[in-house]
């Protein structure tokens, strides 16, 4: 394994808190998008 | 084009040709030359890795499909915020921590040398004349839209992209990146005001115009293994294709390598996790808004202005009489767009949206005529998508701003190819000349080497872009079988992550992943992204179900560190 490779506790913390914020900010353009076709589509 | 315009273009490309000899200080060793002795801030590499995948086709070919197509392109990138982090916590600390140049070499760590140089060759192959394609497409459109012979325009992408990414290595690339990726949005960001401004009608009119036509329609949730734009190929099959891209496309994995660190290089992807689909959805968004624009300001009949002059010049007659059919059409559709528009209950927006449809079919029934005319005419494929939006830049957009959008496109090609010949040199050089021919050649010796693959993928590329025509059905079997190889190297790097995992399983595996998603190509009727799941799926499976002895020999820690820049 690489010797600085991330403590795998660290890394699972790390890529929760990551995924968390990825999600929401992915969650609020596909809403903004959605709005638009549940809005405007036909 | 206005001579503004053109001094836009000129300064632009000179800036990126001197900065990129600005920024060979420093890269006077392989390290430096191939992963900027890991020296680069996670920004630098974000916008680098943002700026590869836009390419020339996103600004002209992806704007036109906006315009043509409407939004649901947007859902082929769902799958790349999970593919990033993902990402971050699997290949990212593999590789970085590893100390390897490209990919491929951590294979032969893990694996064999057949693995390693298999994979190697499958992206020097697929690599090599997709280069060429991604310089084809925007010197063809600039060819007809500026009237210039291909080979100047392909001299007009070609050279300064070769100049800097051979005398800088990957700092002048991943620096020129930056520059190109900020001049990108700015251009995509001013055309869309552009139009805001320069609409006749309110923004909210013009998206129930554009909503009443399906352009709006950014998600389909049927399940549908057929169609290659839904919800689900983008959520499962877009985190496959995403995770093949990122993580063991050379070009891709050569721009984290530069980091400085493992959290560094796992900033820079998640810039693209946070920012990707925004930028997407602007891309389209743009190309929605030149088609609602269009139906206020007629636009020509046929957009590739080369076809128009040879139509008008051989069936003058008949394209006039065309032309003629396709004014009074549009009248009609313009006053129709704007009973839409202005439709106030639900009953009255219904029978407008249905006499608009039926006016916008009828501009499509003469469009199909005048295609079909100049498709006798030229003898060419008449597909016009990707010239829409170089059209609606020319003779819309104010002086300069044209002058912006051109050296935009440029930067997107640019920004692509180069990261594409510094990752081919790479592993070129790395892969194959090093590890085969020379593995005992001083550093300066494998500089002198590396310039010189680079100046090769240059010229090879410029070759099959210039030839890119004649070239047509070879290069588009090379992008078909292209696509057979990102799932099933994926799966390599998966098995490489499994303890058990053998060499010879790791190998068998790859080619049957390769066969079945051959057969799943020519035999059915899968869309293309599930194809990556598909074929990492069976790597994986055939790698640990046949599985082999285990590495006899490791390699000595001495020598990981030798290779380590």
């Amino acid at each position: 394994m690489p010797s600085n490779g991330p403590n795998p506790d660290q890394g699972g913390s790390r890529f929760r808190t990551t995924l968390i914020r990825v999600l929401i900010v992915q969650a609020v353009a596909v809403a903004l998008l959605g709005l638009l076709q549940f809005v405007y589509g036909v | 084009m206005h001579w503004i315009n053109w001094v836009i273009v000129v300064v632009y490309l000179l800036y990126v040709v001197v900065d990129g000899l600005r920024r060979s200080e420093g890269t006077d060793s392989i390290a430096g030359y191939f992963v900027a002795n890991k020296s680069l801030a996670w920004w630098v590499v974000g916008l680098s890795v943002m700026a590869t995948q836009l390419s020339a086709v996103t600004m002209i070919g992806t704007t036109g499909q906006g315009a043509t197509d409407g939004l649901r392109f947007v859902q082929t990138y769902l799958g790349l915020p999970l593919a990033m982090v993902i990402l971050g916590v699997t290949i990212v600390p593999l590789l970085h921590g590893s100390g390897v140049y490209t990919a491929y070499e951590y294979l032969e760590r893990r694996f064999d040398a057949k693995t390693r140089s298999f994979t190697a060759f499958l992206f020097l192959l697929s690599r090599g004349m997709s280069c060429g394609t991604i310089m084809a497409a925007p010197a063809v459109v600039f060819s007809a839209v500026f009237g210039l012979p291909v080979v100047w325009s392909v001299a007009l992408i070609g050279v300064p992209t070769v100049l800097y990414t051979m005398i800088g290595g990957v700092q002048a690339v991943a620096w020129a990146d930056v520059k190109q990726m900020v001049l990108i949005v700015f251009a995509l960001v001013a055309i869309m005001v552009v139009l805001v401004v320069q609409m006749p009608i309110s923004p909210d009119e013009a998206l129930r115009i554009a909503g009443s036509t399906g352009r709006l329609k950014a998600f389909d949730f049927s399940f549908d293994l057929s169609e290659t734009y839904t919800f689900w190929t983008g959520i499962i099959g877009g985190t496959f294709l995403m995770l093949s891209y990122f993580g063991t496309d050379q070009s891709q994995v050569q721009r984290y390598l530069t980091a400085r660190s493992v959290e560094e290089a796992n900033s820079s992807l998640l810039m693209s996790a946070y920012w990707k689909i925004p930028l997407q959805a602007l891309v389209l968004l743009v190309g929605v808004g030149v088609f609602v624009y269009y139906q206020f300001v007629q636009p020509p009949l046929l957009y590739n202005p080369a076809h128009e002059a040879a139509v008008t010049a051989e069936r003058g007659d008949a394209y006039a009489a065309l032309e003629s059919r396709y004014a009074d059409a549009f009248t009609l559709r313009e006053t129709a767009a704007l009973s839409v528009a202005d439709a106030e209950d639900e009953p009255t927006a219904a029978a407008a949206m249905e006499a608009f449809l039926a006016r916008e079919a009828q501009i499509q029934v003469i469009r199909g005529e005048a295609l079909d005319l100049a498709g006798d005419v030229t003898g060419e494929a008449t597909g016009d998508v990707n010239y829409i939006i170089p059209r609606f830049v020319l003779s819309e957009l104010p002086i300069g701003l044209a002058g912006l959008f051109i050296a935009g496109v440029l930067a997107a090609a640019m920004s692509s190819i180069a990261a594409e010949l510094n990752a081919l040199a790479t592993t070129s050089v790395i892969d194959f000349y090093r590890r085969w021919i020379r593995p005992e050649a001083d550093d300066a010796h494998y500089l002198r080497v590396s310039k010189g693959a680079t100046a090769f993928w240059g010229i090879f590329a410029c070759v099959v872009a210039i030839y890119a025509a004649t070239l047509g059905s070879l290069i588009e079997v090379v992008n078909r079988y292209g696509s057979f190889f990102y799932g099933s190297i994926l799966g390599v790097f998966l098995l490489a992550m499994i303890p058990r995992a053998r060499a010879r399983g790791a190998f068998l595996g790859l080619i049957s992943g390769m066969s079945v998603v051959g057969f799943v190509n020519f035999g059915t009727d899968v869309a293309y992204l599930w194809q990556n799941v598909i074929g990492a799926g069976v790597v994986v499976g055939v790698g640990l179900l046949i599985g082999g002895p285990p590495k006899e020999t490791r390699q000595p820690d001495t020598e990981l560190r030798e290779a380590q820049p």
